[in-house]
């Protein structure tokens, strides 16, 4: 970053000289290094997980969720800086709230996402504020079926068939593509996906207690917005325990730069 | 009363002055008619019929007007079917803000109940009423409750409930079935009570349908059925002539 | 509530069926103020959006505003969704207004048509701002005749000619014991292909 120092990276309403916003950049660090996340757009249901290191040993088991509703039938995955996050989610559950006033049916999640990404866009337009070093995974079902978007701190956001952000996101992404998304069945895509957020927390924090979360929408949910039944969580954990470390690091040289987009 | 035939005082519809107090004007227009509720062994039982009124006209025959709201209370309507909407809407907003929390917890029946009265109250004081008379019954930690709101924001609770017509109808049957059997009724004796309260009002109810539904509300949970045909009795009708002379 | 003095009303025959195959809406052509007819050639079938109607009765001021803002906001609202807004949402948006104006508005509209999500679906949102979904829906004044009618010959299972002659007739025994409907009989068939829109003059109704 030559242009460090040079006064262009202490407000994102500025430019560098060659064109980049440090303020920006520096969101989206801050976003990555906290745990990782991942959303998977799957046959028949949408799944969100998360882990990250624990905080403390003292802190009650329910508390520093990483995963919320938004509305029934969306939630919301979020790494990064958990004050962001909050203010992310409440407004998350707002816009909600606001469609359904307007036009009395559940608001599709693609909306959802666009109102948000309006807003965390905002804020990388002033010196008055600070861009949200959070990185925002969204998944819901609506009329047209599932959806699975994620929003960065710039405020852009696409649509996925599987995302993840964080610490593990190197390694998650090139697992992510080698599995068969469309046709994948909810269930099995969870233990999958706690194998690689296990598999992600250990290689960046080691042996450290960790904290995981696992939520999806799918048939068997009626479409809500649910977290995951612990005891499926707890089989793939067992299993993972078990296998080892099998397949480690395994083709992640090819890691692609651009992930399939809806 | 009957909240649909006691009007508030109100000032006739005009323009908004400067300075002038808001005025506000409304008067049902599509309305439903009496709904019931008792409690029995398991739980509660709530019926009501199926009729949607647009003044004397039998308008809309399929108006549902038994809810769940949640997973252990029942909303029961009689007055203006638009208000209602609008509390069912406000009230899903609620439970669905609840529901964000995640912490195990989700609003009771008496939370409810004593929700509604706070919307009915308000709106009254502001002189714009939704006008509605609700019954809510629930389980609530094992017990059963069941309350009674109207568009003044009157409340009371009691082991049977009836709106309109059904306070003077079928709350006396209701109550005697209760005493009878020392507010212990049987399933069947619920049902019972409140088929002959929804047919009495079938036969002296202008604005009433025979075709209802019945609520249950147990421990398992809510199950509300399908509209059902009321059967009715006419034939000792049939042998009467002339009218007493 | 109700009309104002010299307000022009729509005073009213409107029907919506949903029938086999297709969604048919119809109205007859009096608009009145009391007993003075102000334009006996009314277009009450309005065009919303895409395969969408309403049916106008009441105000005709009223009517006429709200569907313009509806149509407005259902413009908007297919843009901002990239997708073509349903009966169910046009339906909910008419119904938005109607509930919060009740103390201002005159107005019983019938949304009815098709879209690509629920397929046929008719919504009568009566004066008050209550929303029912049902598969034959009356408004306006002149409907109160023909509620006998209706209940006795309707049926889902309709062809699109039985259909069409069912509303027809229904418009055509309204009209001839309503004062305030009258005129010509409009008809709209809307289908997934489109709209077809039929009139009847008014010296072709026979009325008894």
């Amino acid at each position: 970053m030559t242009s460090v120092g040079t006064g262009y990276d202490i407000s994102s309403s500025t430019y560098s000289t060659e064109g980049r916003i440090y303020q920006v950049e520096y969101a989206t660090q801050a976003a990555n290094s906290f745990g990782t996340s991942i959303g998977m757009k799957v046959n028949n249901g949408v799944i969100l997980g998360s882990v990250s290191r624990k905080i403390s040993k003292l802190l009650k088991p329910a508390s520093n969720k990483c995963i919320s509703h938004v509305d029934k039938h969306i939630g919301i995955a979020t790494t990064g800086w958990t004050a962001d996050a909050r203010e992310i989610l409440n407004i998350a559950r707002r816009e909600a709230e606001n469609y359904r006033s307007s036009y009395k049916i559940p608001p599709p999640t693609t909306q959802v996402v666009q109102r948000l990404g309006f807003y965390i866009h905002a804020h990388t337009l002033y010196s008055s504020v600070r861009p949200f070093g959070v990185n925002s995974i969204i998944g819901g079902k609506d009329d047209n079926g599932y959806h699975l978007h994620m929003i960065e701190p710039s405020g852009e956001h696409w649509g996925y068939r599987g995302c993840v952000v964080g610490k593990g996101q190197k390694e998650v992404k090139t697992e992510l593509e080698r599995i068969d998304l469309d046709n994948i069945d909810p269930t099995l895509a969870v233990n999958r996906m706690v194998k690689m957020l296990l598999k992600a927390h250990r290689d960046s924090e080691k042996e450290e207690p960790y904290h995981m979360e696992i939520s999806w929408v799918t048939e068997e949910t009626n479409g809500y917005h649910e977290r995951v039944p612990q005891n499926i969580i707890d089989d793939a954990i067992n299993q993972f325990e078990n296998e080892g470390h099998e397949g480690e690091g395994e083709g992640a040289d090819e890691a692609q730069e651009t992930m399939e987009v809806e | 009363m009957d909240p649909i035939t006691y009007k508030l005082p109100h000032t006739p519809q005009g323009i908004q002055k400067p300075g002038e107090p808001v005025k506000h004007i409304s008067s049902p227009a599509v309305t439903g008619s009496s709904v019931l509720g008792i409690k029995y062994k398991d739980g509660l039982m709530f019926a009501a019929d199926c009729l949607g009124s647009y003044g004397s006209m039998l308008k809309f025959k399929n108006q549902h007007r038994l809810h769940a709201i949640g997973k252990s209370t029942v909303l029961a309507f009689s007055g203006d079917v638009s208000d209602f909407q609008y509390m069912q809407e406000t009230l899903d907003e609620l439970m669905n803000s609840e529901r964000n929390w995640e912490d195990d917890q989700s609003l009771g029946t008496k939370s409810i109940y004593s929700y509604i009265h706070a919307i009915m109250y308000q709106r009254r004081s502001k002189v714009d009423p939704l006008w509605n008379s609700y019954v809510v019954g629930g389980i609530e930690k094992g017990k059963p409750f069941m309350g009674y709101v109207d568009l003044y924001g009157t409340t009371y609770e009691a082991d049977s409930l009836a709106t309109g017509f059904g306070k003077h109808l079928a709350q006396p049957l209701m109550r005697k079935a209760l005493e009878d059997k020392e507010g212990d009724l049987t399933e069947e004796e619920a049902r019972d009570v409140l088929l002959r309260s929804l047919r009495v009002l079938f036969y002296r109810d202008t604005r009433s349908l025979n075709l209802y539904q019945i609520a249950k509300v147990t421990g398992e949970g809510v199950t509300i059925s399908d509209p059902t045909h009321l059967d009715s009795e006419w034939e000792f009708g049939r042998n009467i002539r002339g009218y007493g002379f | 509530m109700g009309l104002k003095p010299g307000e022009v009303s729509t005073g009213t025959t409107i029907l919506a069926g949903k029938f086999k195959d297709c969604i048919i809406i119809g109205a007859d052509s009096r608009t009145s103020m009391g007993t003075y007819i102000a334009n006996r050639v009314t277009d009450k079938l309005t065009h919303v959006v895409d395969s969408i109607y309403c049916c106008r009765s009441g105000s005709a001021a009223d009517t006429q505003a709200i569907a313009a803002i509806v149509k407005y906001e259902l413009d908007v609202y297919a843009t901002s969704h990239n997708e073509r807004p349903t009966v169910k949402v046009a339906a909910k948006i008419f119904k938005r207004y109607l509930y919060e104006n009740k103390s201002r508005l005159t107005a019983g509209i019938i949304v009815a048509g098709w879209d690509h999500q629920d397929g046929f679906s008719v919504y009568n949102l009566p004066v008050g701002g209550s929303i029912h979904e049902m598969n034959l829906a009356l408004g306006g004044s002149g409907s109160l005749f023909i509620y006998g009618f209706c209940e006795e010959m309707y049926s889902p299972e309709m062809n699109r000619e039985d259909g069409l002659k069912f509303i027809r007739t229904a418009l055509k025994l309204a009209m001839s014991s309503d004062a305030s409907s009258g005129g010509m009989i409009r008809t709209a068939i809307i289908d997934e292909n489109g709209v077809q829109r039929d009139d009847v003059l008014g010296s072709d109704v026979k009325t008894y």
